[in-house]
């Protein structure tokens, strides 16, 4: 009896259309993510078969499935009821638990088959010709069984108990979507407050799985998210037997619930009499056709019921809390640093928070405005009106919109809350305004016209709704999948605020492609008017006849202009300026790199002078440079030619050398090569005289300059002056993409012992020059560069600007300008500068106390810092985070100017990045690292260091902990982004460089003295400070400090900085007997450590590690602290107190590169 | 007067709904009758604007004088139809008041004092004025259908079709209903379709005769059922007599009372000598109709 009662239901089921529908949208968006490399989390680098990929891609689609099982769990619970069949059903033999049993298992079952499209989509990318074949490992069909069974399997189950018991308590498919709305709701909420102190609440809590699974696999390297099978443990098995749990309790509690429905009879409030009205019914009236009267009722008459519906208000409540949650989360720092709530950052939570509401908003009201007459049997009645269908349509679109925009103009109301309880001011209400409505809404109500549309269109509410859901997916990653242009894409170009510079360079280029998309949504409006669902017909019948009836004069209209209007974008964007798809950029950089790369044109060539003068305009975001540079052979032999480069974003005028032009020229390219008759001879000069024009014409698709803008330009000499050779920054490091560009490997950088490499500097051809500028822009405006500021004036309505250097510095110098404020103070005869926007001072004075700091450290440390002023400068959000160039630091404004410095005795990403950038003053401005593997040992290693040191000056110890912990962590965390990882004295990897060095540097520190590894840095420093040839490497780094090396250290610095280990310390148990001596501790100990050998194979290490026992007491105070030598393996030791301690801790000051931490910990 | 002429429909699925239909109807109460899948509510859905015929023309002489044509004129029809379906639902959370009140702005009633007299008005005629504040969607059967009387009313239209009007009516509603109707078709043309015999039989002044999608008869109702004609013939018989009749091929009804069966037969001749001549009901014609066409199972 039970098996047919299944097999119907399944039988059933799988009649539905939701059912297909969710298996093909599931199966068709997870194998366009794959062979489309949309990262879900899974990291660019993981091959898309990998056991790391088929998990995550798993956990997100099975959240994604949660859309979709409502109509296979509520139609399951609903059936008898909704055809009033219950009293007929529940009257037959079969008993209430069969009953249930079938349908609840009709459902999960159907949920699992729609689950297999995600499966089967995952097998067509792995199987299907799309993928690259350098990101496909070995088919492992237990890769995909684990991740079902144990990932999905929970999530399904959990949806379908969960809507199966609302739609049984509720019998409404609406309410039963309202909880899918705030169950889906959370996972943004989640997302906002996720951090390393929170994640221990969010892992488990997390309906879908996927914070635990990328918490446990955070430290994963890319070698094992490629080939490691997850495993059941920790916060993952937690996470998923709990939400397997709570659906098996759910699916009790439908069960319950499973009962015949009877009919909701209400008694009457009062009885019914007849009673004559004493008014008359009024005179015939001639009626009426008021269009926009009918418009105006329809639209308020709509508007009051949606917006006052329990969906709506719950998505504007699950918005709001995201915002405020995801702001404070924020505030208080989640990522590291607390924020400050100025414009731009509320703006960007605004965006973060809304989108997914948004979303929703549209998906479900479009579709259900549209049905909603039909829905509810009022068709009736109100399809024999004679309001018009374009009355109806167009106020359906009015309703979403102005919902959208209710939803937004809350956004932006909480958003000033927030800035008003903060104190932050002034309020910039235009910014919201338009950043909020216009920015961020219009790509909104574009959406919305289709999301109305598609349901017009469509018999089924539902099935609208899912093709609306595709679409939007679609829009949203047509970058991805390769179309880039928004003329293609059905949107506007997004533009980013800055404090420095509003939404300036996009305003243009917003609006036009805005009155081409609405063009377009009345276009399609009007022809698809006549298939508005009215009356019995089937939509899709006669739609030949109604297709011709759409194509009407207003429709030829707008198209027409339509037509005009992207004639117009496609001109300024592709004739005026070049356009060109991220593909076509990538293969043009791959064809330089396959022409210019190994050229041996320009080696030994340097430009020792340059004499310049730049003609900034912001506000139409145009420049010219002219000067000549002095290009001197600094090696020993003859050079007879030279390659130069030169942005081919500019116009070239001239480029001429001793009067002769280039002998060839590549201009697409931007590479032209000249060729002497008469070869330069070592230690002889060139004049390579230039003029280019930074010209703006129309507006772009997407790539507008966001370095010379309005307020806050930021050009380097790569951006407006030729540089020689080839431009290293042009080489596609991505293994994936040079594979699909043709390019073999990325190629090392020249071994340590590469003389000839020690002749140029890590920035290729770029030297130390003599440096003098004339420089001049608007009259509001002032300039920021390197050298000294010898000479200011205004001519013809410019305020000019001469820059001299008093002895060579490093060619990056930055040429800034932009309407700032200045502060400053002289330290040592040096002034110290900080040049910001007006509202953005609060931290001036707390930059300039760093600044203070820092100098103070490095001059005492490690020698002179050279220049007459050091300059701190902001510049818009959209520039690198922070850059140091010789005597001038460049700052974005949320990088330091947004920050809410904690007080004079904490530490801030403000004082540490500054720290850090001025270190470079000495560590990559004075002492330049020659062009070969390790170099950024040299540079940002040292920074790190530098900066460390600063905050453990100024701030103590503790500080300095917390930001190993954060430098720990990063470095752990990146690994699984690179193929394989380099030693610190050889790589070039980020991770490396910033994060392992920082630590590697600081344990040094621990072993040899902090005074004596900087007398050893300082006398580095004194050898190969402004050098123009021989550049140091690391291998002469690591000379100076194994110099200063005790014999009983030299293994483990060795090891620290040539090898690759790592370490797994942990106490596995510990046991407290109080006695009259104290408290005595019994601990045992773990000491795991491992290495990577050249053939990337991880061997087991059996030495001993010096290390801490920290014992400490409830607060956190350390009541007893004993250096310890830990045996490799298990040991145990004995530990006696006399205060009574709440926790152990080994490894406190975060010394060790000790990949768990978690286990470090004991709580007595 | 509305009038149709070779009306056809004929939907997607193949099925001919209505198949040249003409029909004249005056002013006054028009009954359509027919059984299920006859074409009824194809014809009225057709007259509603709800969907348009294949073939044929739909016109109507309004008050004006003017002639108005169906094809091509959806929002002036819409403007002199009222229309009651047989089934209706209705937004929740709405009350009578301000449901009447959007369906009347919708009608095309702009000015807001004379919209107001007249939504007030059709509620205190459909006995629904106490009740005006309470939701549409929380009536009862018989509430919900009077409201859809009222809307029907709005704006006082020239043609009012109405299917099954009085399904769900209480006796003492279905009679002012029947009331109502009868003085609504002093100025409108009311067209009436419904199961129920009797409610033609009291009401209507003309009817038509609906099956597969033809006009099977149409005429005055007198005429039809002239008490003098000698068509219908009456036989009382016990239980065990009766399956000598029925296979009869001119059976029309069959019915049980107190304990005799009487069954009805048409035709000129008498079926048995017992036989007894009676004057013919509407029903009895009705059946007749559909015998005739062989569309009638009297034994069912």
């Amino acid at each position: 009896m039970l098996t047919s009662l299944i097999r119907f239901e399944l039988h059933w089921q799988l009649r539905q259309a939701s059912l297909w529908a969710g298996f093909v949208v599931l199966g068709g968006l997870v194998f366009l993510a794959s062979v489309g490399n949309i990262d879900f989390g899974a990291g660019d680098q993981v091959n898309i078969n990998s056991p790391y990929a088929i998990a995550v891609n798993v956990l997100m689609f099975a959240a994604l499935a949660g859309f979709f099982i409502p109509m296979l769990a509520a139609n399951a619970a609903l059936k008898d009821h909704s055809v009033r069949m219950d009293e007929l059903v529940f009257t037959k033999a079969v008993s209430r638990r069969q009953l249930f049993t079938a349908r609840y298992l009709g459902a999960l079952l159907a949920a699992n088959i729609m689950f297999c499209g995600v499966l089967l989509g995952l097998l067509l990318a792995e199987f299907g010709p799309f993928a690259e074949p350098g990101r496909l490992g070995d088919f492992h069909p237990e890769y995909y069984v684990k991740a079902w069974l144990f990932l999905a399997l929970p999530s399904l189950l959990f949806a379908t108990s969960l809507y199966f018991l609302v739609a049984r308590l509720t019998s409404s498919l609406s309410a039963t979507y309202f909880v899918v709305l705030l169950v889906t709701a959370m996972f943004p909420i989640w997302q906002s407050v996720y951090s390393a102190d929170t994640k221990d609440l969010v892992a488990p809590l997390d309906t879908i799985g996927i914070f635990a699974f990328l918490d446990m696999t955070r430290y994963w390297s890319l070698e094992q998210r490629n080939l490691e099978l997850f495993e059941m443990t920790g916060p993952l098995a937690l996470n998923r037997g709990l939400w397997l749990l709570v659906g098996a309790v759910l699916m009790a509690s439908s069960f319950i619930c499973f009962k015949p429905r009877m009919p909701n009879i209400q008694r009457p409030k009062k009885s019914v009499r007849f009673q004559r009205f004493d008014g008359a019914r009024p005179p015939l009236q001639q009626l009426k056709r008021p269009i926009m009267g009918w418009l105006f009722h329809f639209y308020c008459f709509e508007l009051r019921s949606s917006a006052s519906s329990l969906v709506y208000i719950g998505l504007i409540v699950v918005f709001c809390l995201n915002l405020l949650l995801g702001t404070n989360a924020h505030l208080l720092g989640v990522d590291g640093v607390a924020h400050r709530p100025t414009t731009q950052f509320m703006l960007a939570r605004i965006n973060e928070s809304f989108v997914f509401s948004a979303y929703l908003i549209i998906i479900y009201f479009g579709a259900a405005l549209v049905h909603r007459s039909k829905d509810s049997g009022f068709d009736a009645l109100l399809d024999v009106q004679p309001l018009v269908n374009a009355v109806r349509l167009l106020g359906h679109y009015a309703v979403l919109v102005s919902m959208l925009l209710i939803a937004l103009l809350v956004s932006i109301v909480v958003a000033l809350c927030v800035q008003l309880l903060h104190g932050e001011g002034p309020v910039d209400l235009l910014a919201f305004g338009y950043g909020v409505l216009v920015n961020r809404g219009v790509n909104l109500y574009l959406l919305a016209g289709l999301s109305v549309l598609v349901a017009t269109l469509l018999p089924n509410k539902y099935l609208a709704m899912v093709i609306t859901t595709g679409l939007i997916l679609l829009q949203q990653y047509a970058g991805e999948l390769g179309v880039e242009h928004h003329l293609l894409d059905f949107s506007i170009p997004t533009a980013v605020y800055t404090g420095l510079n509003g939404f300036h360079p996009y305003l243009q280029a917003q609006g036009w492609f805005a009155v081409f998309w609405f063009l377009a949504l009345a276009v399609l409006f009007r022809v698809f008017l006549p298939f508005y669902p009215r009356g019995n017909e089937p939509q899709w019948r006669f739609a030949k006849r109604k297709f011709f009836a759409g194509v009407n004069p207003v429709s030829i209209s707008c198209f027409v202009l339509m037509l005009a209007t992207g004639t117009y974008i496609y001109f300024n964007t592709n004739i005026l300026n070049q356009y060109s798809h991220t593909d076509a950029l990538l293969a043009n950089r791959a064809q330089a790199e396959r022409l210019f790369a190994s050229s041996q044109h320009s080696v030994g060539l340097q430009v020792t002078d340059a004499d310049i003068a730049i003609d900034l305009y912001p506000s139409s975001q145009e420049a010219k440079a002219r000067g000549v540079l002095h290009i001197s052979n600094v090696s020993a032999e003859s050079v007879n030619s030279l390659l130069v480069r030169v942005n081919p974003a500019l116009k070239l005028q001239a480029l001429t050398i001793d009067g002769k032009v280039p002998s060839s020229a590549t201009p697409t390219l931007g590479y032209y090569l000249f060729e002497f008759d008469n070869a330069i001879d070592a230690n002889h000069q060139v004049a390579l005289h230039f003029t280019t024009q930074w010209l703006r014409d129309g507006f772009k698709n997407h790539g507008e300059s966001t370095r010379l803008v309005n307020n806050g330009t930021f050009l380097t000499p790569f951006d407006l002056l030729p540089s020689l050779g080839f431009f290293n920054a042009e080489r596609i490091h991505d293994k994936h993409l040079r594979q699909r560009h043709g390019l073999g490997p990325l190629p090392p950088l020249p071994d340590l012992d590469d003389k000839a490499a020690q002749a140029s500097t890590y920035l290729g051809n770029l030297g130390r020059l003599n440096y003098h500028a004339v420089i001049s822009t608007e009259p509001n405006q002032r300039v920021v560069s390197s050298g000294e500021l010898i000479n200011t004036w205004e001519a013809n309505g410019r305020a000019h600007f001469e820059f001299l250097s008093s002895h060579p510095i490093g060619m990056m110098f930055p040429v800034l300008s932009g309407d700032y404020q200045k502060a400053s103070r002289i330290w040592q005869g040096v002034e110290l500068a900080v040049y910001f926007h007006e509202d953005h001072g609060t931290n001036v004075d707390a930059m300039l106390n760093a600044m203070t700091a820092s100098m103070q450290y490095y001059t005492e440390q490690w020698g002179s810092y050279p220049h007459a002023s050091l300059s701190v400068v902001e510049v818009p959000g959209y520039q690198a985070n922070a850059m140091s160039l010789p005597g001038v630091i460049t700052m974005a404004e949320n990088h330091g100017f947004d920050e809410a410095i904690p007080s004079k005795q904490k530490s801030s990403r403000m004082f540490f990045t500054l720290a850090h950038e001025i270190a470079h003053q000495w560590w990559a401005n004075q002492v330049i690292a020659a062009n070969t593997q390790g170099a950024r040992l040299l540079t940002e290693t040292l920074a790190q260091y530098g900066a460390m040191r600063v905050v453990q000056r100024t701030f103590g110890e503790d500080a300095v902990v917390d930001l190993r912990g954060y430098e720990l962590d990063q470095y752990f965390s990146s690994r699984g982004h690179v193929e394989s990882e380099h030693p610190l004295f050889r790589s070039q990897q980020d991770h490396v460089a910033y994060h392992k060095g920082a630590i590697v540097l600081e344990r040094i520190v621990s072993l040899l003295g902090e005074e004596k590894l900087n007398m050893a840095l300082a006398e580095f420093f004194v050898q190969h400070r402004h050098k123009i040839s021989d550049y140091p490497t690391s291998k002469a780094l690591l000379a100076q400090i194994y110099s200063i090396t005790p014999p009983q250290h030299k293994q483990e610095i060795h090891a620290l900085l040539e090898q690759r280990q790592w370490f797994d310390f942990s106490i596995d148990s510990a046991e407290m007997v109080e006695s009259k001596a104290g408290f005595t501790l019994h601990i045992d100990l773990v000491n795991q450590g491992w290495m990577s050998n050249a053939s990337e194979q991880h061997i087991k290490l059996n030495q001993e590690a010096l290390t801490n026992l920290s014992v400490r007491d409830e607060q956190g105070t350390e009541i007893y602290v004993q250096a310890l030598k830990l045996a490799p393996g298990e040991s145990t030791i004995e530990v006696t107190v006399s205060q009574k301690p709440a926790y152990l801790l080994i490894d406190p000051g975060i010394l060790w590169l000790d990949i768990n931490r978690q286990n470090n910990q004991w709580r007595l | 007067m509305l009038q149709l002429h070779e009306v056809s429909k004929t939907y997607s699925g193949g099925v001919l709904a209505l198949n040249h239909v003409s029909l004249q109807i005056e002013q006054g109460l028009f009954g359509l009758l027919g059984p299920n899948g006859a074409g009824k509510s194809s014809l009225m859905r057709t007259l509603a604007t709800l969907q348009q015929p294949d073939s044929g023309s739909i016109s109507m002489r309004v008050g004006s004088g003017e002639t108005l044509q169906w094809q091509g004129n959806d929002q002036q029809v819409r403007h002199l139809l009222g229309y009651l379906p047989q089934q209706f639902g209705v937004y929740r959370g709405i009350s009578a008041l301000r449901l009447l009140d959007h369906l009347a702005l919708l009608k095309g009633i702009v000015d807001s004092k004379i919209r107001k007299m007249e939504v007030e008005a059709l509620l205190d005629m459909v006995n629904l004025w106490e009740r005006r504040h309470d939701q549409v969607a929380e009536f009862s059967g018989g509430m919900k259908q009077r409201f859809g009387i009222a809307q029907a009313l709005l704006a006082q239209p020239e043609l009012i079709v109405v299917d099954e009007p009085t399904a769900g009516l209480d006796p003492l509603e279905r009679n002012r209903f029947h009331n109502l109707l009868a003085e609504l078709g002093q100025q409108a043309i009311v067209i009436l379709s419904t199961h129920i015999v009797e409610d033609v039989a009291d009401l209507c002044d003309q009817i038509a005769i609906l099956a597969n999608g033809k006009v099977m008869a149409q005429g005055d109702i007198d005429t039809l059922t002239d008490p003098n004609a000698t068509t219908i013939w009456q036989l009382i018989l016990s239980r065990e007599e009766v399956a000598l009749f029925e296979e009869h091929p001119r059976l029309i009804s069959k019915q049980l009372k107190r304990g005799q069966f009487e069954l009805r037969f048409y035709g000129q001749h008498s079926p048995a000598p017992q036989a007894k001549q009676v004057p013919p009901a509407l029903e009895d014609i009705y059946f007749t109709v559909l015998a005739q066409h062989q569309l009638l199972q009297p034994s069912s």
